[in-house]
Parts: structure tokens; sequence; C-alpha cells
């Protein structure tokens, strides 16, 4: 949003694009706001939050350009910055260390073959919920982006701030660390592999 | 032939991490003709594939969320008067 020269909207036509543009996404909004957080009263301050800057930074906005992606970068960057600076989480690991960690080989040999498509079909919709929001925020991030909201890998990058090559292996290691808490969840259900 | 997987499970075909392009879509032609042309041929990629698609499916259909509170849109747009044009 940085790169794009400012536009100068009139009154009329910067509340034409918040409504038309901006607000028809606002339960995908509230979502990304509730699965970053877990919390609803704070999706509900991130999802404000996120529209009042889109308001005030609209001139940065450019016409035609993807506003779901717009806003979900500064829904991000308002997660990062206010959000998880004020509850500083004292044991939080940096993420650099827990990509660091996931980009060991181990990971992949970790896949288990017991996680079927059967098994998957025998479980509800809870036990992939629960198994997404257990997951690392930035892993959840980028299958709520990519699974949920369906946006491509060049849009992510854009959203996250980040070269599509990382978007691919995170993906990859959120995927395997879904697979493993499923595979946990199916043991606990009792399957047999 | 039994197909039984080793106790260590088995070992993971390199084509895993790129499978993911044709679950997203985001698989160029040629990518996508080896990766099918490989699925048919390695049963591990071919179930992990099954199983990859169907996790996309169902966290689309049920990660989607609560209702939105009804009154969020209208004290956004009440915060974005109050704060003056
Ligand atoms: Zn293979």
């Amino acid at each position: 949003m940085d790169e794009s020269p400012r536009q100068n909207y009139t009154a009329a036509e910067k509340q034409a694009l918040f409504d038309n543009e901006f607000m028809p996404h606002m339960r995908s909004m509230y979502n990304f706001g509730y699965r970053l957080t877990l919390n609803s009263d704070d999706a509900q301050d991130l999802v404000q939050d996120t529209y009042l800057k889109a308001y005030r930074f609209i001139d940065s906005f450019q016409k035609g350009t993807n506003a779901k992606a717009w806003l979900f970068r500064i829904m991000k960057n308002s997660f990062i910055n206010d959000y998880r600076k004020k509850r500083k989480e004292p044991n939080k690991v940096d993420y650099q260390e827990v990509e660091a960690y996931y980009n060991s080989e181990d990971v992949d040999r970790q896949i288990t073959p017991d996680l079927r498509v059967d098994v998957l079909q025998g479980m509800l919709g809870d036990e992939i919920s629960n198994a997404l929001n257990a997951l690392d925020v930035d892993f959840r991030t980028v299958i709520i982006l990519c699974d949920l909201e369906g946006f491509k890998y060049e849009e992510m990058a854009k959203i996250l701030d980040i070269p599509i090559g990382t978007v691919r292996s995170r993906l990859h290691r959120a995927r395997n660390l879904l697979k493993e808490k499923l595979t946990e969840y199916a043991r606990q259900m009792g399957y047999k592999s | 032939m039994q197909n039984t997987n080793p106790p260590s499970g088995p070992t993971p075909c390199s084509c895993m991490k790129m499978l993911q392009l044709i679950v997203d879509g985001e698989a160029t032609a040629e990518e996508e003709k080896f990766l099918r042309d490989h699925l048919a041929e390695c049963i591990p990629c071919y179930e992990q594939y099954q199983v990859d698609q169907l996790i996309k499916t169902m966290i689309k259909t049920t990660c989607c969320g609560g209702q939105v509170p009804q009154t969020l849109a209208e004290q956004i747009r009440m915060q974005i008067q109050a704060n003056g044009r």
C-alpha cells in the first residue's frame, strides 16, 4: 500500500469506496481477527481499528486493486504492531526461532501415515478448528489466508511482507503441524492406524 | 502384494513439498503435469494429496467463524463520523 501513488478522492468517492469495497469484507475481517486473537472482544477491536485506519489512509488505496488483501494487510500490521506489543506475552517465542526450528527436516519425517481420509471424515468441524487454533499464530495465519480466504501465494506475500518462497515453506510447515495435531486428536478418539 | 507401512513410517517422497501447488491451484502447467504423473504412480503422495485436499475443504467449511456482532458495522460508521471527515 505504500508503493502506490496517493489518490485524491472526494468525500463522496471515499464514502462509496468504503461502503462498496471495504464494508462487504466485514465477515472475513472479523473471522481473521478472531483467529488471530482467539477472543471475540479483541477481534471486534481489531476490526474496528482496521476499518478506521482504512478510512484514514483511503487515499493510499488504489481503486480497482484488491480491497480485501489491502484490508487484511492493515489488520495483520495492527495485530503485530499494536495488539501483540500491548500484551507482551512473556513466554512468546520469537517467530524466527520457531521457523528455524521447523525448518529442520524432522518435521517432514513426522508425517504420520495414520492420518487418512476416512479418519478425517470421522471428525467433526471442531477438531479442525481446534487444531488450527492450537497452531502458532504465524502458521495459523497462512492457513487462514490460503485455505479459508482463498488468497493466492502472491497476495499472501504482499499481505505478510514476506517472499513467495517463504509463503510456500511456511504453508507447508503449517500444514504438517496441523496434521500432527489432527493425528493426536485421532489417537485420542481411538482410531487405530 | 499388500501395501504395508514399515513401523517407522514411510520415508517421505521429495515431491510432498510440491503437492500443495496443485492443492492450492498454484502449479504452472509444467509442474501440474509432472505432479499428476507422479501421483498416478506414488501411493504415499497420492494419499497425502487426498488428505491435504480434504483438510483444505474442511477448513473452508468449518472455520469460517461465528456471527459478526450486529453492532460492529454501526460502531465503525459512528466512529468515522465522530472523527470528522
Ligand atoms: Zn511421491
